[in-house]
């Protein structure tokens, strides 16, 4: 497959590379070390229209291609190695896109321009204490009352939990609730916009807590335990029982930012190795660059980064033939393979490169200075799982191409 | 109306320059290129002009549709409102007389402007004559190197900063100005900027439709420089000697290593 970037995919790279290098580089440590983005660099964000950069023009968004928001994504972590503001951009892209594919127009005219302007949080709820991986046994459970959904149950593992209390109008995630019964299954899940926060009110019901994660600092995480927490049925996205299948959309669409994130970060990792490669000398002034084996491990992780760039960017150039050109020879579940491709290898793929970059810069990569440990740490929430865990892109790969039927006796 | 010229160059990036190891010339294919660091603040201040009294700002470039079209629409996604492109596929060599020739040619086909502002000097190259030179051949007012430059009620105030110290100009237009690198930190178009921009076209002229003899000059190679390195060590054994070893030291650093 050849592979080019449009003119104006390349300007845009560009604009985002000068963006990240005079907000967020010099302030990239420091959003990790005190666990907080700034809420003027992510007004900022908005003003740079990164944020629902794949949403129509209608509904407040950029009118984007999803190849510029993989961009986007990808160059952000370059410059914050730890990942955050990458996530916190690439969150309130992939889950507001899903929202404009199935939400109702009054609930997408209500809450996208919010999240555009950078004023409001939309992400993603679906992982409760059993597993994030079981979505079909989740047990948060939506009633029907009248025109409002009564909610009641708990999310764990949740990112974006303190932003939505913080931010000015507040927002939230798209969620997903049993609705149907509570058995075990995927055909009774339906998915909500929900708002626990909105235009400044916190509403009733809704109680959060948050956790201390070991990496990708600037980000929060937590949960939430909704209790009688009432949702508008204007709120509901797509048909009821439907939700699994509009989520699994959705993580497809966010696999694919998340791999890009991992390709950002990784490429700055190497990207530093290689000064550090060049410039330290031991054994009588030789040059670490000079060693052969080093040269093969150099090598070899490049390769790796680059195979996974090249899934992660025929990922994204498919979304935007299925969603922006509507390509009618193409369905959301042909997205499969070519996403769980990208979402296995590149995370792994940064995993690795930085395994092997703090190693070679000895007791110094071991260093908090070194600052290496922080990219290694937040993409490494992406190999534990985060959007998707590795074993089910292994499942859905094998599954799609041995065929369902012959993997389920 | 104010109607300013904007020349911009395709520049390579000289700090992902990489060179031969065996010759020391450097390979330029792999050397990405995008719009001067100068000829953006050109630009900015261009268009700064622009949003504060109205106006159209055009940006020129002489090259290839192939290779300058992308930094076109950069410039456009940046707010200019029209462009040219003058083309030729030799656009390496041309020689500064003739560049400056082309400009001028291309003030009278398409003017008359207000104002030429350009960059001080190219981000790889960088004699910064061609501002100077496209003054003189214009007739025209000139300040070059302006650090900070302000337009209000008609009027230009330049301050550049030269060896011996700050200038302050005051001029009317028409004019041309030369602005560093320093004069301000360009607007980064938005994503919405450069999907307006894609829509806009440039119009291409041929070099020959504006100048009839086209000087050429033959780089024959390019060279790293290489700073030459002293190896200096002042040993110092007594607290008395340290006064004196540091003023040796200093002089060396005032001279130049």
């Amino acid at each position: 497959m050849y592979f080019e970037f449009t003119e104006d995919e390349e300007i845009f790279r560009e604009s985002v590379e000068e963006f990240s290098r005079r907000y967020i580089e010099p302030i990239w440590v420091d959003i990790d070390e005190k666990n907080t983005i700034p809420f003027d660099l992510i007004k900022k964000m908005g003003e740079q229209g990164l944020f629902a950069i794949p949403v129509s023009e209608e509904y407040g968004g950029m009118g984007g291609s999803f190849m510029m928001t993989t961009i986007a994504a990808e160059v952000i972590a370059y410059y914050d190695p730890a990942v955050a503001i990458a996530v916190y951009m690439l969150l309130n892209n992939g889950w507001p896109m899903a929202l404009d594919l199935y939400g109702t127009d009054e609930a997408k005219g209500e809450i996208l321009p919010k999240v555009a302007s950078g004023d409001a949080f939309f992400g993603i709820a679906s992982t409760e204490s059993h597993g994030g991986s079981d979505v079909a046994g989740i047990k948060s459970f939506a009633k029907k009352e009248g025109d409002v959904w009564i909610a009641n149950g708990e999310k764990v593992f949740i990112s974006g939990v303190r932003e939505v209390q913080e931010l000015p109008a507040g927002g939230g995630w798209f969620y997903l609730a049993k609705t149907g019964s509570l058995d075990w299954g995927h055909r009774n899940i339906t998915a909500f916009a929900l708002l626990p926060k909105w235009n400044g009110e916190l509403k009733n019901g809704f109680k959060p807590t948050l956790y201390e994660e070991i990496g990708r600092g600037g980000l929060s995480s937590g949960g939430f335990i909704l209790e009688d927490f009432e949702i508008e049925d204007k709120y509901r996205i797509g048909e009821e029982n439907k939700g699994f299948y509009y989520v699994l959309e959705g993580f497809n669409i966010a696999r694919i930012l998340v791999a890009a994130a991992c390709l950002g970060s990784a490429q700055w990792a190497l990207d530093q190795a290689a000064e550090w490669l060049k410039n330290r000398k031991l054994f009588n002034g030789r040059r670490l660059s000079s060693f052969q084996g080093i040269h093969f491990r150099y090598a070899e992780l490049y390769a790796e980064l680059e195979a996974a760039r090249l899934f992660t960017y025929r990922a994204a150039r498919l979304v935007d033939k299925l969603y922006m050109e509507k390509d009618p020879t193409l369905k959301p579940r042909d997205l499969n393979i070519p996403v769980a491709l990208a979402k296995l290898k590149a995370p792994e793929a940064a995993v690795r490169i930085y395994e092997e970059v703090l190693k070679w810069y000895g007791a110094y990569g071991y260093m908090k200075e070194s600052n290496i440990y922080r990219g290694w740490l937040g993409t490494f929430s992406y190999v534990i799982g985060a959007e998707g865990a590795q074993n089910i892109m292994r499942l859905i790969i094998a599954r799609d191409l041995l065929g369902g039927e012959y993997i389920r006796e | 109306m104010m109607k300013i010229l904007v020349p911009i160059k395709l520049c390579y990036d000289v700090g992902q320059m990489k060179f031969d190891s065996n010759t020391g010339e450097p390979i330029l294919d792999a050397v990405p290129r995008s719009m001067g660091e100068a000829d953006r603040c050109a630009l900015e201040e261009a268009l700064k002009i622009k949003d504060s009294i109205g106006g159209e700002v055009v940006v020129v470039t002489i090259g290839e549709a192939r290779t300058h079209s992308k930094m076109l629409r950069d410039a456009f996604a940046m707010g200019a409102t029209g462009g040219y492109l003058v083309s030729t596929g030799d656009y390496d060599k041309i020689d500064l007389n003739t560049v400056t020739m082309i400009f001028k040619a291309l003030v009278e086909a398409t003017g008359p402007y207000d104002l030429i502002i350009m960059g001080a000097g190219s981000t790889d190259t960088h004699s910064s004559l061609l501002p100077p030179m496209l003054g003189a051949k214009l007739g025209i007012k000139t300040v070059v190197g302006i650090d900070k430059l302000e337009y209000a009620d008609g009027e230009i105030t330049a301050v550049c900063t030269y060896g011996d110290g700050s200038y302050t100009y005051k001029l009317k237009p028409p004019a041309l100005l030369s602005v560093t690198s320093e004069a301000n930190l360009p607007r980064i178009p938005t994503i919405k900027d450069i999907l307006r921009a894609k829509k806009m076209k440039f119009e291409e002229l041929s070099v020959e439709s504006l100048v009839e003899n086209i000087g050429k000059v033959d780089v024959l190679g390019i060279e790293k420089y290489i700073v030459p390195r002293k190896k200096l060590i002042w040993e110092v054994d007594s607290e008395d000697k340290l006064a004196e070893a540091l003023e040796n030291i200093l002089s060396v650093l005032r001279e130049g290593v």
